[in-house]
């Protein structure tokens, strides 16, 4: 595959949560707010990231058998590894985050590509499609977070956009957004205008 | 077999070196991890009284806690002691019920559940008492605040949980917190003693509108584990300040 397939495919025709249909979870959860969101793809570029690079570096010498245990191990770990650096550096924004980083071992974005991508390419090639696809996850993500956060609390990271006049004169945020359903429907949207833009349908 | 003694060995080592590395960052981030911790713990008495903290850096928040806050120590008869220090007591969570021990040590002797640590706090007047228990799934932690009366509930908050998202960790949320608030509208002000100067403490009521009733709030819808064990702990805690707040009214 073209270098440049690798990393264009991820962020539009293939993209792991708007064609792929994985990582919904935290997609969900964690975009109440563009902050959330940030630093979830954050935490999510370093470890599929990291995880690409180390599953292809000892692709080679990794047991068939056991591979997916050897994954999960690398994964977790990694994941660990992020969680106590936000614990350290950002205390705040990680006990929002509460369990999602945790999950994010479970989020099928990292195993799937460590699984099916890293095993049988080339360190270069496992970085990009790891970064990639972190970029293709965090775009919607922040994109949905946008919407909530601007719809739900009148304001785009943490910074209130509407006068409080505009609260006296009747207006009210809209509570649908900040709940599950809001970004359901936020993702729904995205995904229908999508797909009308590709011309992909589901066979 | 040789491929599967590979295996083992492959899946030993990879365990070993991915758990050093773990150990090593987590014991060097150690010292930053706890003293977040503790900037937590401070913000979330001062979030109690209804401070704004969002906007503070750390050394302004110290400041504030300063400015506002005054750590004292009772014991269970609830006389004020001021020769021990809230510093030297020693939280320690009971696994069972979540209730937190106090244990303090002194001349060889050491003395459970005989101190209790409490906050005093001079704007707006009133008392901040920490409290913890189990919800469903988890030790819920915070701080609950008494007014001037010593019988006004100020606010609650919790500083820690790990109930569900959406339904237990509602706790958390505005809507729940701003119930235990004074001069909401539409809203009587909470009081946890009766006329007869019994602790009554505040329940947690998922049935019924509880705008108009002084004792009790308004539960969580789909999290019954977690408003019963609010109530519970809530009222467990208090019972250990009761002497002290009925002596200082």
């Amino acid at each position: 595959m073209l270098r440049n397939k690798i990393f264009t495919d991820p962020l539009m025709d293939n993209n792991p949560i708007t064609r792929q249909v994985l990582g919904i979870c935290s997609a969900l959860a964690v975009t109440v707010k563009v902050e959330l969101a940030v630093v979830m793809t954050l935490a999510l570029t370093f470890v599929l990231t990291m995880s690409n690079v180390i599953v292809s570096t000892f692709r080679k010498q990794i047991p068939h058998n056991v591979r997916i245990i050897i994954q999960l191990v690398i994964i977790s770990s990694l994941v660990a590894l992020a969680d106590l650096v936000l614990k350290g550096f950002m205390y705040s924004v990680s006990k929002e985050l509460s369990v999602f980083v945790a999950l994010i071992i479970t989020n099928c974005i990292v195993l799937g590509r460590a699984d099916t991508f890293a095993m049988n390419n080339n360190v270069k090639d496992s970085f990009i499609d790891g970064f990639a696809n972190s970029l293709g996850y965090g775009i919607i993500l922040i994109l949905v977070a946008i919407f909530r956060e601007f719809l739900g609390s009148g304001a785009i990271y943490g910074i209130s956009l509407f006068p409080e006049s505009f609260y006296k004169s009747g207006y009210i945020d809209n509570g649908l957004m900040l709940l599950a359903p809001g970004a359901f429907i936020i993702l729904g949207l995205i995904i229908w205008l999508q797909r009308t833009y590709t011309g992909f349908v589901e066979e | 077999m040789l491929e599967k003694i590979k295996s083992i060995q492959f899946v030993m080592i990879v365990s070993f070196v991915s758990s050093l590395l773990l150990a090593f960052v987590a014991m060097s981030l150690k010292p930053s991890i706890d003293k977040n911790i503790i900037l937590d713990k401070k913000q979330s008495i001062l979030k109690s009284i209804d401070i704004d903290v969002s906007n503070l850096s750390n050394i302004e928040l110290d400041e504030k806690y300063d400015l506002h806050i005054q750590e004292m120590v009772i014991d269970k008869d609830g006389n004020l002691i001021d020769d021990v220090k809230l510093s030297d007591i020693v939280w320690i969570e009971n696994k069972s019920n979540g209730s937190t021990n106090y244990v303090f040590e002194a001349d060889g002797n050491t003395y459970t559940n005989d101190f209790f640590p409490i906050y005093k706090t001079s704007k707006p007047n009133g008392y901040i008492i920490p409290i913890s228990g189990k919800g469903l799934w988890s030790t819920m932690k915070g701080y609950f605040a008494v007014g001037e009366d010593k019988n006004t509930t100020l606010g609650i908050v919790f500083y820690e949980h790990g109930e569900t998202p959406g339904l237990g960790a509602e706790v958390d949320k505005v809507w729940f917190q701003e119930q235990f608030k004074i001069n909401i509208d539409d809203k009587v002000d909470k009081k946890i003693f009766n006329s007869e100067n019994e602790l009554v403490s505040i329940y947690v009521n998922k049935k019924k509108q509880t705008n108009k009733k002084s004792h009790e709030v308004d539960g969580i819808t789909g999290a019954t584990v977690t408003s019963d064990g609010v109530t519970k702990f809530l009222k467990r805690d208090l019972e250990r300040y009761k002497n002290f707040l009925i002596r200082q009214r």
